[in-house]
Parts: structure tokens; C-alpha cells; sequence
């Protein structure tokens, strides 16, 4: 495999499981409108969960690494495992908000965990090998050659994007995306109409936070490492702006915002040349582009690159017109921007 | 505009039990209030009010502002707990309920502020508000659009019929947040009628509306009292009050100070001097 050929598979395994995460996050805060700023940490979760349930005990490789658990599961069975502890720890994360705090407070309060949840890991050895973090997570197709396992996991990153968008597609269109986006857009009001906010909040952040474990058991299983300082809260706000340009609550706009800031723009930063008397600039370059691009769309454009889709109903009359193709969405048509 | 349109229509087919009991239920109250009390630090904005709603009445709850109206209706709907007193629903103690709870028995509001989802189209306004649709259960999550499709069209079916009837049908499916004042208070009363409420409480819903509309919701709600809803209604456009309400209570100070008809609550003097010193 060229070095041309493993950087496009690592871009394409980073896109897939960006995906994963910013239509996770994007059901979270642009469907449900739960500021879950610490959506890194359902992924992080997920990342853990996967590496102490496939790295088997702690004293293989010389016990050079400790943590917990250590056994050795499937991979299909370590990623269920991984989804399921990502949908855990967001309904936990979730309970947090479940105070009636407005939007920017709860932002707030997800913030803090994040950075507790980051700092209390880093600072416990014994539990998931501290600042160190794990590593020689395994691969699934580590016994097949570079060249064919490579592209057999971006396959396999592929199929659970598919998949992903699915199911993702479930919760934020139809039936239950209306209902979200009620939420999202008065709490009281969807009480009111006799909605529990509980309920409906804590579901969206238990698929959010499957979506982001499924993400973090993915590419830890790929990069075969996973540590502090691949969950700083930052990479919350990374996924936040991808949502943000994209156009919140918009599937597809979801998609290319994180398609244009997870790889075109964090990747385009990296190919511009050092500084030698500031070492670090070209690095944070890209967080300083991120965080005007997040400022510039909510000034300026709010709704992103796509708007929210409007679904169009068709009077009782005009259905009995439609052809019937038509019907492919009930008595829904087109979408309508 | 028209109002002649069948019951069933206008009020998205409230049930016919309901006007049975309409008929047939007095001194069996829909809703009893019992020594309602909220207080917030050394103020009370609602001292000790107790009330009964019979079904199929419509009751209207006056008074000058600060009165406790609005906190009244609030405790009512579980929207705020009270600091002491009792409410009871068709017969059962729901003090403590969340307001969810009480919706979903048909303990129905709207709000001060009309409040719709303004992402939303108006007709998802009115669709969102069905209750128990198949499509939210699990089942509905699973199985997809073939296991909740039949339901979704005829609720869509209601929600036309019920836009037409309100002079709506053209702005189905304009976004809430373009929509008027007006037309937001329309939605939103539309939108708890798609719930086939048993007892629905509004608070102020002429508010902002012109004459013309302010009568056609008037006979709305006199149609929907015909089929046995019931109506307990803040106003203070008295005229209305008197054209619809069976019915009224005078608040001031945070208690019940008069109650009777409107007719005869006019000619009242502490009715008067609340409305002036108030």
C-alpha cells in the first residue's frame, strides 16, 4: 500500500466515523435541542469500552498497560457492547440537563463534564491506564495484509454508515423527528400536549450516544490506541460547527459540514508550511478557522448550507389527484426547503 | 370563513360520549378546586380559590391584572405545583401530577402567549399533537411508515378539515414562525382540539385578535361546548365573557370574590371596585 493509498483509507475511516458521531450529536442538538457539549465523552465511552473488552488481561504484553475488565469478546460483540455503554453514559450525561435550565446553562453544565470525565481518567492509572491511555487495541483485520484489511475496514466503516443513516433517519424524520423538533422548539408546549421531555430527551441522548460509542469503538479499533488527549472537549465543538455549517437538523447538510470541516478543513491546515518561531500555530490554525466559520454561520447564516427540510402535506383533495407515486411517503411530497 | 361546517369537524370529533355526560352529569363535577393556594415568598398570588367546573360548561375566570388568574390556571394544568390545596380531575386527585400526566387524561391549555413550535409547519403543529400515534411507539420506530401510514393520513385528514374550518387550509404548511398573531393563537387552540381534551383551559385567547376573528372563535367554542367539551376560559374582553360563558368567576387579590353569571356579576359592587382599586 503507497503512502498516498493509506492516507486516503485513514481520511475515509475518519470521515465514516465523524458521520456516525455528527448525526448522532446532530439528533442531540439539532433535532432535540439539548446542548450535549459533552458528546465527546459518550465516544470516548465507547472507544474504552471497545479496547478493555477485545484487549483481553492487563498482564499480556508485559503488563506494560492497566485497566479494567480486559477480556477478550468478538469485535462485533465489542462494538454492541460499545454502542451500548455510549447510549449509558449519554442518558447519564443526559440526567444532568434534566434540571429546567435554559440551553446556554446545560451547554454549561455538559462542558464541565466533559472536562471532569477527561481529567478524572488521566488521573486514574489503574482504571484505564491514565494520560498513557490504552494501546494495541486490536484490529479485526489485523491477520489479513495491510493492503486488503485497510480497505476492508473502511468497507466495514462504510456499511455502518449506511446502516447508521437508517436508523439515524428513524428519529429525525417522520413521525418522531416532528415530535423532537417540538421539543426542541418548546418544552413546555410538548408537555403540554402531554409528551414526557424526560422521556423524550433521555431516548434522544441514548441513540445519540449509541451513534457516538459505535464512532469511538470504530476508530479506536483502527488507530489501536486511545487516550486523554483524543477527547478534549474541543472535538465537541469540532463536530458542533460541522453541524452548524451543515445545516442543523438536516441529515444531508449534517453530512457535508462534517465532510468539508473533519476532513477538507482540519486536514488542509496540516499541509501548510511550519513556522518555525511558533511551533503549534499551523495545529491551532484549524480550531481558529473552526470557531469563526462557527461564529460567521450563526451571524450570518443561522441554518447552515441546508435548511431544516419542510415537509409538504397534501390537502384530502389534492391527494385524491396525486399520482400515485406521490404516496412513496404517505401523504407527504416533496420536502420543501 | 365558515362555522357551518359538522361538530365532528370543528372540534376534530370530540367523542359523543362525552356530550352524554354533558347531558346528563351535574353535581358531578369535571373539575374541583379545593382551598388553592400559591405563594411566593410573603406574596400570595392565589389565596385559598376553590371552584367546581360541571362538564359541558363553558366558565369564565375574570378579574382586573395581578389578580391570580393566570397562577390559578397554571397550578390547574400542572404547568406550577401549589403550595397547598387540592385539584381534582374527573373525579381523581391530580395535585400532583406533571403536566404531561394531566394532558394525557385531557386536562388540556393553552398558553398566555400562544405557543407553537415554530420549526414546525402549522398542519405538524396540529399532527404533532395526536395522542399515542402508533408511529412513536417502538413498534412504530421499528417496523417503519407501513405499520403507522393508515393513521398518519386520516390524522392529516383531521388536521385539514379543522385548518379549512378555521380559514387556515392555505397556510398548512407555511413555518409556525411565519405566521401572525393571529393566526398562532388560531394554531395553538387548534392544536389542543387535535387532542380531543375533555376539559380545556385557555387563557386569554382573544387576546390579539380582531373582531371578526374574536366572534368566529367565540362560536367555536360554543360549538365545542354543544358537543360536551368543557371550557374554563381567562378574559378580559367581558363582552365575550358574557356571549359564551355559562358561568364566571371574579378573582382579585388572589381570591374568588364573586361568581354568577355575567349579567348580574356587572351590576355588583365589589365586582366594580376590584376592577377599579385592582
Amino acid at each position: 500500500m503507497t503512502g498516498i493509498e493509506f492516507y486516503v483509507v485513514v481520511l475515509l475511516v475518519y470521515l465514516g466515523t465523524d458521520l456516525l458521531a455528527a448525526w448522532g450529536l446532530n439528533l442531540e442538538y439539532g433535532i432535540s435541542g439539548v446542548a450535549n457539549l459533552a458528546y465527546i465523552v459518550v465516544i470516548a465511552a465507547g472507544a474504552y469500552t471497545y479496547a478493555i473488552l477485545s484487549l483481553g488481561p492487563d498482564s499480556g504484553n508485559g503488563g506494560f498497560q492497566l485497566y479494567v475488565v480486559g477480556w477478550q469478546l468478538p469485535f462485533a460483540v465489542a462494538v454492541i457492547a460499545a454502542a451500548a455503554v455510549g447510549a449509558l453514559v449519554g442518558v447519564i450525561i443526559g440526567v444532568t440537563g434534566l434540571k429546567r435550565i435554559r440551553q446556554d446553562y446545560q451547554g454549561m453544565v455538559m462542558l464541565v463534564i466533559s472536562l471532569m470525565a477527561v481529567t478524572v481518567v488521566g488521573a486514574d492509572t489503574g482504571f484505564l491506564n491514565g494520560q498513557a491511555g490504552l494501546s494495541l487495541i486490536p484490529n479485526p483485520f489485523s491477520s489479513l495484509s495491510p493492503a486488503v484489511g485497510d480497505w476492508a475496514y473502511v468497507a466495514m466503516v462504510a456499511l455502518a454508515c449506511v446502516i447508521g443513516f437508517f436508523v439515524m433517519r428513524r428519529f429525525t424524520g417522520g413521525p418522531m423527528g416532528r415530535a423532537l423538533r417540538a421539543m426542541r422548539d418548546d418544552e413546555h408546549a410538548v408537555a403540554a400536549m402531554g409528551f414526557s421531555v424526560i422521556r423524550l430527551r433521555l431516548m434522544s441522548q441514548a441513540v445519540g450516544g449509541a451513534f457516538g460509542g459505535v464512532s469511538g469503538a470504530l476508530l479506536a479499533a483502527f488507530i489501536g490506541g486511545w487516550s486523554p488527549g483524543a477527547w478534549a472537549y474541543v472535538e465537541t465543538l469540532a463536530l458542533l460547527t460541522a453541524i452548524i455549517v451543515g445545516g442543523m437538523g438536516n441529515d444531508m447538510g449534517v453530512s457535508l459540514g462534517t465532510f468539508v470541516i473533519a476532513v477538507l478543513l482540519l486536514q488542509a491546515v496540516q499541509f501548510l508550511p511550519q513556522i518555525s518561531s511558533h511551533t503549534g500555530l499551523t495545529e491551532a490554525l484549524g480550531w481558529i478557522i473552526l470557531g469563526v466559520l462557527t461564529i460567521t454561520f450563526l451571524w450570518v447564516r443561522p441554518q447552515g448550507i441546508f435548511k431544516e427540510r419542510r415537509p409538504f402535506y397534501r390537502s384530502p383533495g389534492e391527494t385524491e389527484r396525486s399520482a400515485p407515486g406521490d404516496s412513496a411517503t404517505g401523504r407527504v411530497a416533496a420536502p420543501r426547503a | 370563513m365558515s362555522f357551518h361546517a359538522s361538530h365532528d369537524e370543528v372540534s376534530g370529533g370530540v367523542t359523543s360520549s362525552a356530550t352524554q355526560v354533558a347531558a346528563t352529569n351535574f353535581g358531578s363535577p369535571i373539575l374541583k378546586v379545593t382551598d388553592l393556594v400559591k405563594q411566593y415568598g410573603g406574596v400570595r398570588a392565589v389565596d385559598g380559590v376553590s371552584f367546581e367546573v360541571q362538564p359541558g360548561t363553558i366558565v369564565g375566570i375574570i378579574g382586573p391584572n395581578g389578580a391570580g388568574k393566570s397562577t390559578a390556571l397554571t397550578m390547574i394544568s400542572g404547568f406550577a405545583s401549589p403550595t397547598s390545596g387540592r385539584i381534582e380531575f374527573g373525579g381523581q386527585d391530580v395535585t400532583h401530577q406533571p403536566m404531561h400526566m394531566r394532558a394525557r387524561q385531557g386536562l388540556v391549555r393553552t398558553f398566555q402567549i400562544a405557543r407553537v413550535f415554530d420549526g414546525l409547519t402549522a398542519i405538524e403543529n396540529l399532527i404533532v399533537a395526536v395522542p399515542n400515534q402508533r408511529s412513536l411507539t417502538p413498534m412504530g420506530l421499528l417496523a417503519g411508515r407501513r405499520y403507522w401510514k393508515q393513521e398518519e393520513d386520516a390524522i392529516v385528514d383531521r388536521a385539514y378539515h379543522l385548518m379549512e374550518t378555521f380559514g387556515m387550509g392555505e397556510k398548512a404548511n407555511e413555518r409556525a414562525r411565519n405566521l401572525s398573531g393571529g393566526q398562532r393563537r388560531a394554531v395553538e387552540i387548534m392544536r389542543t382540539l387535535m387532542m380531543r381534551p375533555k376539559l380545556l383551559l385557555v387563557d386569554e385567547p382573544m387576546a390579539g385578535l380582531n373582531p371578526r376573528l374574536t366572534h368566529q372563535l367565540e362560536d367555536i367554542f360554543l360549538e365545542l361546548r354543544a358537543q360536551g367539551l368543557t371550557v374554563v376560559l381567562i378574559e378580559h374582553e367581558l363582552g365575550t365573557v358574557e356571549r359564551i360563558c355559562s358561568e364566571v368567576l371574579v378573582m382579585a387579590w388572589g381570591k374568588i370574590i364573586a361568581q354568577g353569571g355575567m349579567a348580574e356579576l356587572r351590576t355588583r359592587r365589589e365586582v366594580q371596585d376590584a376592577y377599579v382599586i385592582g
